[in-house]
């Protein structure tokens, strides 16, 4: 890969990297790691293929950056105790993403932290990048069954956690909002 | 399984239009009759919906501004060296001469005696200095993963004409191998 085409692929992919990195972290800093370290991985070895193979590649180390992340964190807390929770406040979002729907979003985030990393990270690639069961098992060498039993456990798990009411309710934020 | 864990084992692909028409038809089938699976597909709808929802992040201008710097400081990777082809081109081929010479060494060196001497295969030998078919062949796999690993790396480094050399290099090499009768076979000398 060349100086321009990783350019290219930074200015293309950046925000869908933090993004993803920010959702299954939800630190500011760990996702900053995760992505520079994801486009320096890229810059030393990133494969000489088109741009929808890079995304890929790129989704599967920022995965596997998110995951090792979280596990290391989790090992941190287990120590020290759990972050301050206000500290979500400093998060750096567009200013249209403040809505009054804020919070009902982060019940759903705080309900997605409650799920293992990779499960989270999987959960995060199908239901909000909207990729495909059979693209991310591609993308993550897993078996499309395998994936589907993992889905369909999480789903349980939310649905524990988001018990109906609030499901409901962030439902309803987001009718209004919309 | 029930009829019922199999469509709720498939409406996430459902919902997502994964499934093939048959397994479609199935969950449809079943979905227009069973309340308890129509209550989880509106789940699984309503999931979909929240999950899309999740906040949306912005990478920070600084962050992209520490990438680029971050990468400003790398040495450029060695295929990126146009300028030093011939040097980084040396050092692969050095490399990776030195893993196939290493294999055939360890491999051919130890047993080379009996592949030399024609005259000793007229009288039994020891089992432990005779080549077995197995030895043979797993000596054989050793220098051909050797030589595909040397033709791999100058493929890797875009080194077409070196990497058809070696190819040629390779099926001579194993044409003349297969040619070789086999040390151990009474008659394996004439």
């Amino acid at each position: 890969m060349d100086r321009t085409t990783f350019n290219r692929v930074l200015t293309d992919q950046r925000h869908r990297v933090y993004s993803h990195a920010m959702q299954c972290l939800r630190d500011p800093d760990d996702a900053a790691d995760v992505t520079q370290e994801a486009f320096l991985r890229l810059w030393r070895r990133g494969p000489d293929v088109d741009d929808e193979r890079l995304a890929a590649w790129l989704t599967r180390v920022t995965h596997n950056l998110c995951i090792d992340h979280s596990r290391r964190a989790k090992t941190v807390r287990n120590r020290l105790g759990r972050p301050d929770p206000t500290a979500l406040d400093e998060l750096s979002t567009r200013p249209e993403q403040i809505d009054p729907a804020g919070d009902r979003r982060q019940e759903m985030l705080d309900a997605l932290e409650t799920l293992p990393a990779e499960t989270r990270s999987i959960m995060l690639m199908h239901y909000y990048q909207g990729l495909k069961l059979r693209e991310i098992a591609d993308m993550l060498g897993k078996n499309v069954n395998s994936l589907k039993v993992r889905i369909h456990r999480a789903r349980k798990a939310l649905r524990d956690v988001l018990d109906e009411t609030t499901v409901d309710a962030i439902s309803a934020a987001r009718r209004e909002s919309g | 399984m029930t009829r019922c864990e199999l469509a709720t084992g498939m409406l996430t692909g459902y919902v997502a239009g994964e499934l093939g028409p048959m397994e479609q038809a199935i969950v449809a089938e079943h979905l227009a009759e069973c309340a308890g699976c129509q209550a989880e597909l509106a789940r699984e709808q309503k999931l979909r919906a929240l999950m899309g929802d999740v906040p949306a992040y912005e990478c920070p201008d600084e962050l992209t501004a520490a990438i680029t710097a971050a990468v400003d400081a790398e040495p450029a990777p060695r295929h990126h060296q146009r300028t030093r082809r011939f040097h980084s081109w040396s050092g692969t081929l050095a490399a990776a001469s030195l893993v196939a010479a290493a294999v055939l060494l360890a491999v051919v060196l130890p047993r080379s005696e009996p592949l030399l001497d024609a005259t000793a295969v007229s009288d039994p030998q020891p089992e432990s200095t005779s080549w077995t078919q197995d030895e043979l062949d797993r000596a054989r796999e050793d220098a051909q993963w050797a030589l595909a690993f040397t033709a791999s790396i100058i493929d890797k480094a875009e080194k077409q004409t070196m990497a058809d050399v070696m190819r040629r290099l390779q099926e001579e090499t194993f044409s003349g191998f297969r040619g070789r009768s086999t040390p151990t076979s009474p008659g394996g000398q004439g």
